[in-house]
């Protein structure tokens, strides 16, 4: 009896010890994207734990969204309090920085550490209100064997012009393939890639930051001459037909396992998803990958640029009882080998300034990337962060979804964005 | 006597609290909020602003239009589907207990997971019904189902109508047994074929049943969100927009942030469903049949 005594006595005087050890700790919030992309919590996991050896009594605790899920999460859960301290953020999410949902971080890293873009697309007077971890380029990849098969031949420069474009377009769907693999089942920007890129080559910086703003008419003869551009090659038979039913990870099944298509107009995450082994949705071992630009017109404006989407940042919840642990949490990212860890294993580009001789691993696929972008500009911007309201909601609609599946005509195509932009401007005013 | 007071109070306040906490509270916030643009930290007064703005918007009348067909056609044809079904087990067929087990099953499906296995049926290169078609040699009559305008709705429509049907079919063959069998048999007595006890004397005296039914199927079709957002998210060019997806986009996906007006969406929403299934049950139910 009193052996069982002593034995419940001692095991309540070590429960109790672990409660009040646990208790002592601060625990360090943080909510994220990217629950099933392994690599990219990889990185996460090395941060903490290098986090949590320079302040041992502070418990990094992760939990872990789909984006979708996320955001009514955070829009709940900040003001009601019980946000997390650190959390993932979205470009597109633009109205956390203007309704007040995160903090100034500009006293909290080195940004010395981070490239000036990815400073400066978070910075409003003054302040600065997220890291940019991840950032994307709209890349055309391409099947170099069906290239090869077709007798395509991609210039030094990387880049065709629009009628030799159209002629590359014209053979692949003669020879039986689709032109683009592309899915707009569960996204709202993939089918707008070919003629965002295109919109971009005609109008220049100026020209689609103003149609970014609502500034610019969708009736501007640029805009209808790259629609009309665009409609040719849907009309051809460029897209799959069921692209409304393919998701984005089927899209790439599409491009490099069933080989369907020759060309894969991706962000550069796409190494995300191909490079992993092929029984888990990646591109087999002997796939051979290229990369293009997009064509050039003969009158671009911006036949150098590239649209740099940003994705992933992070950002402090300002009502966050943690804010100087949290700041310091993101200061750690902010070092100079987590921006090349970063591109190692997630193998995505980063708002993160990156030493390239530390890029250890994929180093072909880097090297192609580079020496195709030697000459490029990124132009910082995507249809799904840039545009707001009303018509964002058009442009998913109409631009990413129903245009490429040829479901609507040029004119009607420009009759409902216009409509959608003269309705945007009117409720802004209010 | 106080002590069953206090007994009473006891055992009606958790249930009271739940109810408060979570319908009663949520309602009037929403009420509440429809007269403002509600900002995470703070609100502004808006007045009658927001339903000013509701009865100008197009998106909202589309999708309220497509809720309202699809409750429409829902009623018909679920509740028609199950009375047939329903009156097929209650003459026993053949296997009677194995089809109303069957029939039933897609009931006990969440929408989801109905959503994900209508993806996989209407897939344009490998799902099932394409396949069909194209060994049938019916290649022309393969489409991309849920990419289509014109089709994507009624493709939406016979995913819920297969899910619901079951449910309907159930509780109608419950009532048919509860049914008195002395009246059929003295109308059979009297002559009657079989569609004429059914038509004159069985759905007659189905009305209060049917009634219910057709009210459950309307709201449910109304507030219709999940199996749309899994399949299509209320595209392609809107097709398939009801106006509960249309309510959380305007709330999370526009990226601005307004629980105003999405509030006052679900307002005029619920008024309209509210009244609108009183006058059906009303109709349907008609007068009484009594069988004394």
């Amino acid at each position: 009896m009193k052996r069982v005594v002593s034995l419940i006595v001692v095991s309540c005087l070590i429960v109790c010890g672990m409660l009040s050890i646990a208790w002592a700790r601060t625990t360090l919030n943080v909510w994220s994207h990217w629950a099933d992309e392994e690599n990219k919590k990889a990185v996460f996991y090395e941060v903490a734990n290098r986090f949590q050896q320079k302040y041992p009594d502070v418990q990094v605790n992760f939990t872990w969204y789909q984006k979708v899920d996320l955001k009514p999460a955070l829009m709940a859960a900040i003001p009601g309090g019980t946000g997390p301290d650190v959390f993932y953020n979205d470009p597109p999410w633009t109205e956390f920085v203007t309704e007040g949902l995160v903090a100034d971080i500009a006293d909290a890293l080195d940004w010395g550490n981070v490239e000036a873009w990815a400073r400066e697309m978070w910075e409003r007077d003054g302040k600065i209100y997220s890291l940019q971890l991840e950032a994307w380029t709209v890349e055309l990849y391409y099947n170099k064997d069906i290239f090869e098969a077709l007798g395509i031949v991609v210039p030094p420069n990387s880049q065709f012009n629009i009628e030799e474009f159209r002629e590359i377009v014209r053979k692949c769907v003669a020879a039986g393939y689709d032109a683009f693999a592309a899915g707009t089942a569960d996204r709202d920007y993939p089918g707008f890639f070919v003629g965002e890129m295109l919109l971009l080559h005609k109008l220049g910086r100026e020209g689609m930051d103003k149609l970014y703003k609502c500034e610019l008419s969708w009736k501007d003869p640029r805009v209808v001459d790259v629609l009309n551009y665009w409609k040719e090659l849907v009309d051809m038979g460029a897209y799959p037909e069921g692209i409304s039913s393919i998701k984005l990870g089927e899209s790439h099944r599409y491009f490099y396992q069933e080989k369907k298509a020759a060309m894969f107009p991706m962000g550069a995450f796409y190494p995300g998803r191909a490079f992993v082994p092929p029984e888990k949705g990646g591109q087999p071992k002997d796939f051979r990958l290229g990369i293009m630009l997009y064509p050039s017109w003969p009158d671009g404006q911006g036949n150098h640029l590239v649209l740099l989407s940003p994705g992933g940042a992070l950002a402090v919840n300002p009502l966050s009882k943690n804010m100087d642990l949290a700041k310091k949490f993101l200061a750690e990212f902010a070092q100079p080998d987590i921006g090349a860890l970063w591109l190692n294993k997630a193998v995505v580009p980063t708002g993160l300034k990156v030493d390239p001789s530390k890029i250890t691993e994929n180093k072909e696929y880097w090297d192609m990337y580079f020496s195709v972008h030697k000459a490029t500009e990124n132009f910082v911007g995507l249809s799904n962060i840039s545009f707001k309201g009303k018509m964002k909601d058009t442009v998913a609609q109409v631009l990413n979804a129903a245009f490429p599946a040829g479901l609507v005509s040029v004119d009607k195509a420009v009759e409902l964005l216009e409509n959608a932009r003269l309705e945007f401007l009117e409720s802004s005013k209010q | 006597m106080r002590r069953q007071l206090l007994a009473v109070i006891g055992f009606l306040t958790p249930a009271i609290v739940l109810f408060v906490l979570f319908l009663l509270y949520p309602v009037a916030r929403t009420f509440w909020n429809s007269f403002y643009r509600v900002g995470p930290f703070r609100a502004s007064f808006l007045g009658w602003g927001n339903y000013i703005e509701v009865l100008q918007d197009k998106t909202f009348w589309l999708a309220a239009r497509h809720s309202g067909v699809w409750a429409a056609l829902s009623i018909v044809l679920e509740i028609g589907i199950a009375f047939l079904l329903s009156l097929t087990l209650f003459n026993r067929i053949w296997w009677h207990r194995f089809f109303r087990t069957a029939w039933f099953t897609p009931v006990l499906i969440p929408y989801v997971v109905t959503g994900i296995i209508w993806l996989w049926i209407y897939n344009y290169d490998w799902g099932p019904l394409n396949t069909l078609l194209r060994v049938l040699g019916l290649e022309g009559l393969a489409k991309p189902w849920l990419g289509s305008p014109r089709l994507a709705l009624y493709c939406l429509i016979v995913a819920s109508t297969w899910m619901w049907t079951g449910f309907n079919m159930v509780v109608m063959l419950t009532a048919m047994h509860s049914l008195p069998t002395e009246i059929f048999e003295a109308a059979e007595i009297d002559g009657a074929s079989p569609f004429q006890k059914t038509v004159k004397i069985m759905i007659p005296l189905l009305r209060p049943t049917l009634s219910s039914l057709v009210v459950l199927c309307f709201v449910g079709k109304m507030r219709i969100f999940d199996l749309v957002w899994v399949t299509t998210g209320g595209g392609p060019l809107w097709a398939t927009e009801t106006v509960a997806t249309y309510i959380y986009k305007r709330a999370f996906a526009w990226n601005v942030y307004d629980l105003g007006y999405p509030s006052a969406l679900a307002v005029i929403w619920f008024v309209i469903t509210f009244v609108v299934s009183l006058f059906l049950g009303k109709v349907i139910r008609g007068k009484e049949v009594g069988y004394w």
